[in-house]
């Protein structure tokens, strides 16, 4: 089956600096698509560029088959997104807001379903409210309201959950997990949040300094061989004594309080359990989520530990 | 186009800041009437100066509704403009401060559809504010000063005239000058669009296309041959008073006005094209750009 | 011989001594046909042509009251009447003034020798400086005045009659005077520049003006309304 997304070769010069530079990647229909990179990499940019915001110095943009520079309105008929921090109409309220937006994406949805798709977001009780006295979060709730509107195919999340709280980090998340399982959209994801990334994304690319670093399924990427695992103990000396001579480098460790590991992660049980026979008392052991480690050892080389 | 262009004039008049121009014409036209009724026989008599001493003329009646309209829309017709200018260079720059330009333009329409969207709804604004300053600058001075025939001052060359036109004769003018002036208006609202696109904060386009049209006009009003030649008949600004000359009646030989008719007809209508053609060329350059942008706001 | 040329002389004397009484007593004859109007109520329309002032024709009624009280009131609210035009009643010009008449001789005007009387007021005070007279003596009618005024300068006004020519009323007036140039005050208006011509501007700042009446009616000695004056 043909990837739902191709970019190929897309470039973006601003005058004498490469935001983009010769990018390449490709989506399949039904995947959670994690889109990573630093501050400045270049995420927002490609992801404009897929949404016709900019125009590409170079490079081309397939979506659904067809070239983003001909079948533009197609495409964005199909397509909802969140660019950033959504801002919408202050001065109007988020039914208002909704509808009209609506109404630009080709479809007149009655009061009914636009009530509901503002309590879908979380957002019941406030329709009518203007827009100015919303907070952030709920503001990125009706951004995402007003990007599923229209019932799109392909749903491309820039930040989605900025300004969001716990609570409503995980709603994204499980709404995210929804739409790629239950109804099978195609979401590409950009974040921060690796570990939110880690949790829905099936495939992804980390750019840095607008170039491919690296892209593929994130099960394969993320080498459960190279899983930093924290272990708080009092008895530090002990504990190094059991683990030194074992497949486990120890990265760092922090006297009478933690150490820091490395290690295979199907090996943390085995390890658990030795500590516990050897009596090291062991007050906590997690392991680090590998994609941020993964995504730091990837984009600051120097500075990984 | 029809549903975007409901969408556009209901954010229009959403905006609290779209009341302030309808608000600015009321008072301004207020004040006006408020004068005119108060000592509007001090006025005639600067008019009329020299003109008195041989002529016997009922001032009072002069001051009538027609009479006021004209002289309010020659002051209110150098400050619309800045209105106009408030909503159109608004349009596109707006929309990228609040950072709607970015949602508007990841829908499923043309950007210049949009535009085009936008420049219309600019222009109906325009069309409600002249409609507005029908209202108040011309019904409502016909219902306190009553109706007679209408006096108009004018310089012609080196020649100061006065015209007489009937009553019955007047308000046919009145709505030709409305709409020749919804297609002076026109321009700026095109010229306000065209920096609007460059822009992503409204103050910058509003004040450029203000600026612009009071340089143009001062220009246009500075009595030099090289400019008179030279400059003058490329400057829109040069034409945006155009709607004059429908109250430039026609005369006979014997000096006497020919009802219904105008004194120089074509040259209302070459002012008219030349500034349909600046809308084309300045909408034109809009759309052309606007296509162009790349959207970072 | 000496005896006929004195008779010649006494005769030329004579017929000249009674030409000179003729003047006289042809203006006598005018103001008397013309005290046979004590008032009347004139409809006409009043046509101005002053090279500043494009007005329309207006319908007028003009009023007059024995011995000097003229009105002129127009149809239309707005309407330019020329000052002078008051005095379009001639025989108000002849009454009640202390005057000398001097005779001018004759001119043939339109086939008609007029009789020329040149009023001067023996009033040094006098607004009328000089006032002349073109009088029709077949038919005791006033057909042209000449006057110089201190403070409005000089009108002149021409007068043709019609079936009222017997009480000396006329079908057809017009009044010719002096008008200072209208310059409007600067920076009043923003003018339209429609590329019109003007024909060149005459450097002497005073102006000529016209008004015309055409009557088309008159009701002599019915009495006014008291509110015209």
């Amino acid at each position: 089956m043909p990837p739902l997304v191709r970019v190929q070769h897309l470039t973006k010069h601003f005058g004498n600096i490469k935001a983009v530079d010769d990018l390449s990647f490709t989506v399949n229909e039904g995947d959670v698509y994690g889109f990573l990179g630093q501050n400045g990499a270049g995420k927002s940019t490609s992801i404009r560029m897929m949404l016709s915001l900019i125009k590409p110095t170079s490079g081309e943009v397939n979506i659904f088959g067809y070239p983003l520079r001909t079948h533009r309105i197609e495409i964005l008929s199909k397509t909802g997104s969140i660019i950033e921090k959504p801002d919408m109409y202050r001065y109007l309220s988020a039914y208002d807001n909704l509808s009209i937006f609506a109404r630009m994406s080709g479809i007149r949805p009655g009061r009914l379903k636009l009530m509901e798709m503002l309590e879908f977001v979380g957002l019941k009780n406030r329709e009518f409210d203007k827009v100015k006295t919303y907070s952030q979060g709920m503001k990125q709730r009706l951004g995402i309201a007003i990007s599923l509107i229209h019932d799109p195919r392909l749903v491309i999340l820039d930040e989605p959950a900025n300004g969001l709280d716990p609570q409503g980090i995980s709603d994204i998340r499980q709404l995210i997990i929804r739409l790629s399982k239950e109804q099978g959209k195609t979401v590409i994801i950009s974040s921060h949040l690796l570990s939110e990334i880690e949790m829905m994304a099936n495939r992804m690319i980390i750019i840095d300094k607008g170039k491919k670093i690296v892209e593929g399924e994130v099960s394969v990427l993320l080498d459960p061989a190279h899983t930093i695992v924290e272990l708080q103990t009092a008895d530090t000396g002990k504990a190094v004594a059991y683990i030194t001579g074992k497949d486990i480098r120890i990265m760092t460790v922090t006297p009478g309080a933690s150490l820091k590991l490395e290690m295979n992660r199907s090996g943390i049980p085995d390890l658990i359990a030795g500590l516990c026979a050897a009596g090291v008392p062991m007050l906590d052991v997690h392991a680090i989520h590998s994609l941020e480690h993964y995504f730091l050892s990837l984009t600051n080389p120097a500075d990984h530990v | 186009m029809f549903e975007l262009l409901r969408i556009e004039l209901y954010k229009i008049w959403m905006r609290p800041r779209t009341y302030i121009a309808f608000a600015a014409i009321t008072a301004i036209v207020v004040i006006f009437q408020f004068a005119f009724k108060a000592d509007g026989v001090s006025y005639m008599n600067l008019l009329l100066q020299n003109v008195q001493d041989n002529f016997e003329l009922d001032k009072i009646k002069v001051i009538n509704g027609y009479f006021m309209c004209y002289i309010i829309l020659n002051t209110l017709l150098i400050q619309v403009p800045i209105l106009v200018a408030l909503v159109a260079g608004d349009a596109i720059s707006g929309e990228a401060n609040m950072g709607t330009l970015r949602l508007m333009l990841t829908r499923p329409v043309s950007r210049t559809k949009i535009i085009f969207v936008k420049f219309l709804a600019s222009f109906i604004f325009t069309i409600f504010l002249l409609v507005w300053m029908a209202v108040t600058a011309l019904f409502l001075s016909i219902a306190i000063f009553g109706v007679d025939d209408m006096l108009i001052f004018r310089v012609k060359g080196e020649e100061s005239q006065i015209m007489q036109i009937t009553s019955d004769d007047v308000m046919w003018r009145y709505l030709a000058a409305f709409g020749y002036a919804a297609i002076a208006l026109t321009v700026i609202a095109a010229l306000s669009l065209l920096f609007s696109v460059f822009a992503e904060n409204s103050i910058g386009p509003i004040v450029a296309a203000v600026c612009i049209v009071i340089v143009c006009t001062v220009v246009s009003n500075i009595n030099v041959p090289v400019i008179e030649q030279y400059v003058k008949p490329y400057l829109f600004t040069s034409y945006l008073v155009g709607w004059k000359g429908f109250f430039y009646i026609g005369v006979n030989s014997d000096n006497i006005p020919i009802k219904g008719s105008i004194e120089n007809w074509p040259a209302i209508r070459n002012s008219l094209f030349i500034l349909m053609a600046h809308i084309g060329i300045l909408f034109g350059a809009a759309a052309w750009f606007f296509n162009r942008k790349d959207i970072l706001s | 011989m000496k005896k006929g040329l004195l008779l010649i002389l006494v005769c030329v004397y004579a017929n000249g001594n009674l030409y000179s009484q003729n003047i006289s007593q042809l203006v006598e004859a005018v103001k008397q046909k013309m005290a046979k109007v004590h008032n009347y109520e004139a409809a006409g329309r009043l046509k101005t042509n002053v090279s500043f002032l494009k007005v329309p024709v207006s319908d007028v009624t003009v009023y007059y009251k024995e011995p000097d009280q003229v009105k002129i009131k127009s149809s239309r609210g707005v309407s330019f009447i020329p000052k002078g035009v008051m005095s379009i009643n001639t025989g108000s010009l002849l009454e009640g003034m202390d005057y000398t008449i001097i005779d001018g001789g004759t001119e043939l005007v339109d086939g008609i020798a007029l009789r020329i009387a040149r009023i001067l007021p023996n009033n040094e005070n006098s607004e009328v400086v000089l006032s002349t007279l073109y009088i029709d003596p077949s038919n005791l009618v006033i057909i042209k005045v000449k006057t110089t005024t201190r403070e409005n300068g000089t009108y002149e006004l021409l007068l043709s009659y019609g079936k009222y020519s017997s009480y000396g009323l006329p079908d057809k007036l017009i009044f010719s005077f002096n008008t200072n140039d209208y310059k409007l005050p600067k920076g009043i208006t923003l003018d339209f520049d429609n590329g019109s011509t003007t024909p060149p501007s005459s450097k002497n700042k005073a102006r000529k003006g016209r008004a015309e009446i055409n009557f088309t009616r008159y009701r002599i000695n019915q009495g006014l309304p008291a509110e015209v004056f």
